[in-house]
């Protein structure tokens, strides 16, 4: 770390990028059907990791994969989800700053355990390999890896 | 009807819940009432999306099963072996790269021949694994031994591994890899990094 990076705080928490990182990730999000992927999303979240359905206990039905799929309050959540994602994305030089607020709102008012976002950042990755399988190559994987632990890290990092 | 009663309601309640045959449960886990329902349905996908991909050495699981994909769907057969000869372990050192640790005695170039050969035995194991839903812990008992006492790999890079996997399986299935087939995989290779682990204390 550069003595510079050590006098500012805030540094020590920014992601750097390789040029061809901000190409895969930038490149493969122009294609992503954000409305479909973060549906799909979410719902795999609440079938593959079931004990997360405890924090939408409003959204209904949620009895059985079916259900899930076809919850249309699962599908509009999960829509919401991937455009904050889309946030990280435009902004992959301060993704901190971006979670800021997010990150104060999951855990003073929506209680969620930060092991979650590393979860639902793992479905996300699986969603875009079986969406976009000669595109998710190991570095694009690799790339977006980074990506989802950077945003993950984010999020938590307003816990107290 | 066998006219069972709540012996403080005085209630009458349903036949005895269905607690499994001990063909239905992963080692180690209880799968209770409703649940060995959704439980079986899970493992025959497992067995079914294995058989498809043509898991070395299987010659028809005996399960109901999808039939064979036509001109339009993926590779059957040949995809299990395109797995684990590039594709994973390739993979997992490209995205987690401290994994590459473990393999210091490796030429870690894109596809070496060392890379390749474990790959097949990697993958080799999960279907042996596949194969022996019902008694994890006798068939992975050596590979549990290695493991343990002597390669020692801490057992997060289970995880690891377990979810490089599962995005090779997304990549060559896409749409198909379903949500349902999703958990189903999941679930496993849960089951097999517990085995892997069981020894370690």
């Amino acid at each position: 770390m550069s003595a510079a990076s050590a006098k500012d705080p805030s540094l020590v928490t920014m992601v750097h990028w390789t040029a061809e990182e901000k190409q895969l990730i930038t490149s493969l999000w122009g294609k992503v059907n954000v409305e479909e992927c973060g549906g799909e999303a979410l719902a795999r979240l609440l079938i593959v990791y079931p004990w997360t359905q405890r924090f939408f206990s409003a959204f209904g039905n949620l009895s059985s994969p079916t259900a899930i799929i076809g919850n249309p309050k699962v599908r509009a959540h999960g829509k919401k989800v991937l455009t904050s994602f889309g946030d990280a994305v435009k902004n992959l030089d301060n993704i901190k700053a971006t979670y800021a607020k997010l990150s104060e709102l999951h855990c003073d008012k929506l209680h969620v355990d930060p092991e979650n976002f590393s979860l639902l950042g793992n479905i996300l990755i699986i969603v875009l390999a079986t969406h976009f399988p000669k595109e998710f190559t190991p570095a694009c994987q690799a790339a977006w890896q980074k990506l989802v632990s950077a945003v993950a890290h984010a999020l938590a990092l307003g816990y107290h | 009807m066998c006219g069972r009663r709540c012996w403080s309601t005085r209630r009458t309640l349903g036949p005895r819940p269905w607690r499994g045959r001990a063909g239905g449960r992963l080692p180690g886990r209880r799968v209770q009432g409703g649940n060995q329902r959704r439980h079986n349905l899970e493992m025959t996908q497992l067995r079914c999306w294995t058989e498809l991909l043509g898991a070395p050495g299987q010659e028809g699981a005996g399960y109901p099963c999808r039939p064979a994909r036509g001109s339009h769907g993926p590779q059957v057969g040949g995809l299990w072996d395109s797995l684990s000869l590039t594709s994973l372990p390739r993979r997992m050192f490209c995205v987690y790269p401290s994994t590459k640790t473990y393999f210091p005695h490796f030429d870690l170039h894109h596809d070496s021949e060392q890379i390749r050969h474990h790959g097949k035995k990697v993958v080799g194991a999960l279907g042996d694994a596949v194969r022996h839903l019902d008694n994890l812990s006798a068939t992975l008992s050596e590979l549990s031994n290695l493991h343990a006492y002597n390669l020692r790999v801490d057992p997060v890079n289970f995880k690891l591994l377990s979810h490089c996997f599962q995005v090779v399986l997304g990549v060559h299935l896409g749409r198909e890899y379903t949500p349902q087939v999703h958990v189903a995989y999941d679930k496993f290779l849960a089951a097999v990094s517990a085995v892997l682990a069981e020894k370690y204390r």
